[in-house]
């Protein structure tokens, strides 16, 4: 499917610990969109993994999504609050994600329109440089 | 299409085996698989051996198939060692069929092997995470019970599924577990029990959840002319599919499980009403409603009414996990592909004692493994027919 390109720009992309996966001012997801089919992916992938083309670049995503679900998780884990909830997020422009959930929403409102967050993280050596997470919006934004 | 049939199974019971090694399991599903199939272990011409988590739980990272195979009698033959986490199993079965049916080896042996219970339980929780991918989601506190907790929480929301369908589910599940020597927990739990049970991850409470397991299974499979010819009735292999998922991309992204089941039908020409038992990756007992839709057991969305008609229960039309499933049987990672194989193998050749199921001639395993962000990492499908008529 799609033209056939020369590949040879996928060994360009730069390193995965290099890709940063949210703007801290911004407090955007940063993901990549194919320029070829315009598939979306979070985190940044160098290849389209849709259609197997390397004109990928590095975008960031509007903040707003659709949480379709999400759940409590009561078994504990290191460095983590206990409990703590998982959600699973349409992002409005771009891929479905998944993340932490802060604060937790009732079952009862899903759908329910989210956005991101992103600050430094606590714990670098383990979760990397970043915290993010979703928090519940209301409708008027 | 060269015939492959499976000419021999083994398990090792599910449960907590802190004094048996690696090898003791390995070795008791391979010598019950060899007795099973009336062979020896120097006529074994090639092992594809299943393990996910011996890595980071008993240190051994590299050849495990080697570190148990010599201990049942069987060297000097390729070993092939296969990770798909939870897919293992099946996964090694699927490359023994393949080896057979290339007619690159006359007989090969699968065997699956793992040992989860160790001292440090969050070191179990933390092999397990690695079956989603690292980078990605490391930190997220990542649990297959979130992951599956996430997908059945949608469709509580949307009204298709109530916790009721999911706690009753559970009973069933326990109640074929109870039929079930082979099973880590055979004790029959009523609907209060598994409702009151401690929250794990919304809405899934403890007692719908597998558990760590240790336990062992294997299969052999050859051509129907290598070995002498058996009274007993023959189990043909008659499809292999599988695949990883794609990235979802809006919601019509058919699921790996999904895809797999349709590539089998295809493969083997028939369709989900030609099928008479079934063994699903029940990870959650609860998925079982979700796979029953993912495999074309019943309609999108039809899962609670199939699953209410009573179509199945063990003397159902068409009876899902008569073993158990993973829930009650319990889940070694890299064994419960194979301890489907064992299961419907007997259930085909009418050796499943109590949980037998009336007569099937059709059987289906599906087996899941490893988490990629919405869907599951591996699927593997089998379609596995018995071509003796029942009597």
């Amino acid at each position: 499917m799609g033209v056939t390109r020369d590949l040879s720009k996928a060994l360009e992309f730069e390193p995965w610990a290099q890709r940063v996966r949210a703007d801290l001012d911004t407090q955007q997801l940063v993901g990549s969109r194919c320029g070829d089919c315009g598939f979306a992916t979070w985190p940044a992938r160098a290849v389209c993994s849709d259609c197997g083309s390397p004109m990928v670049s590095v975008r960031s995503f509007a903040r707003w999504g659709l949480l379709v679900s999400f759940t409590v998780v009561h078994v504990p884990r290191p460095g983590l609050p206990s409990p703590y909830a998982l959600g699973q997020v349409r992002l409005e422009d771009g891929p479905m994600v998944f993340a932490r959930l802060e604060p937790v929403p009732s079952r009862a409102e899903l759908p329910l329109r989210v956005r991101s967050r992103a600050a430094a993280s606590e714990d670098p050596a383990s979760a990397g440089p970043l915290r993010i997470w979703f928090e519940p919006v209301d409708d008027a934004r | 299409m060269t015939d492959v049939i499976v000419a021999g199974v083994g398990m090792h019971p599910f449960g907590r085996h802190p004094d048996l090694s690696l090898k003791d399991l390995a070795r008791s599903a391979a010598v019950r698989a060899m007795i099973d199939a009336g062979i020896g272990p120097k006529q074994i011409q090639a092992v594809y051996s299943s393990n996910a988590m011996a890595g980071v739980l008993q240190g051994q990272e590299m050849i495990r198939g080697q570190s148990v195979s010599r201990e049942f009698g069987v060297e000097g033959v390729p070993v092939v060692n296969v990770e798909n986490a939870c897919a293992s199993g099946s996964t090694a079965f699927a490359q023994a069929v393949l080896a057979v049916r290339a007619g690159v080896v006359d007989i090969a042996l699968a065997v699956g092997f793992e040992k989860m219970f160790v001292a440090d339980r969050d070191r179990t929780l933390d092999a397990l995470e690695s079956a989603a991918d690292l980078d990605v989601v490391r930190g997220l506190g990542i649990q297959f019970t979130a992951t599956y907790a996430m997908r059945l929480q949608h469709r509580i929301a949307d009204g298709s599924l109530t916790v009721d369908d999911m706690i009753d589910v559970t009973v069933k599940s326990h109640e074929n577990g109870a039929l079930n020597p082979y099973a880590q927990f055979r004790k029959r739990v009523d609907a209060q029990r598994v409702r009151d049970a401690r929250m794990i991850a919304d809405p899934l409470t403890l007692l719908m959840c597998s558990s760590f397991s240790d336990g062992a299974a294997a299969a052999i499979v050859t051509r129907p002319e290598v070995l002498e010819q058996s009274s007993r009735p023959t189990v043909r292999v008659i499809a292999s599919t599988a695949a990883s998922p794609r990235t979802l991309k809006d919601g019509q992204t058919p699921l790996v499980a999904a895809v797999c089941a349709q590539a089998a039908y295809e493969q083997a020409g028939v369709g989900p009403v030609d099928l008479d038992v079934v063994e699903v990756h029940d990870a959650m007992a609860p998925a079982e409603l979700l796979y029953a839709e993912q495999l074309g057991l019943c309609p999108p969305g039809g899962a609670a009414d199939f699953f209410r008609s009573g179509a199945s229960r063990l003397d159902g039309k068409l009876p899902m996990n008569p073993s158990g499933g993973l829930t009650s049987r319990g889940h070694p990672v890299g064994v419960t592909g194979l301890a489907q194989v064992a299961e419907l193998t007997w259930q085909l050749r009418g050796e499943a004692g109590e949980r037998q199921v009336a007569q099937p001639r059709l059987a289906m395993a599906q087996n899941s493994g490893g988490w990629l962000e919405g869907d599951s990492a591996a699927c593997n499908v089998h379609l596995l027919e018995r071509s003796t008529p029942w009597e």
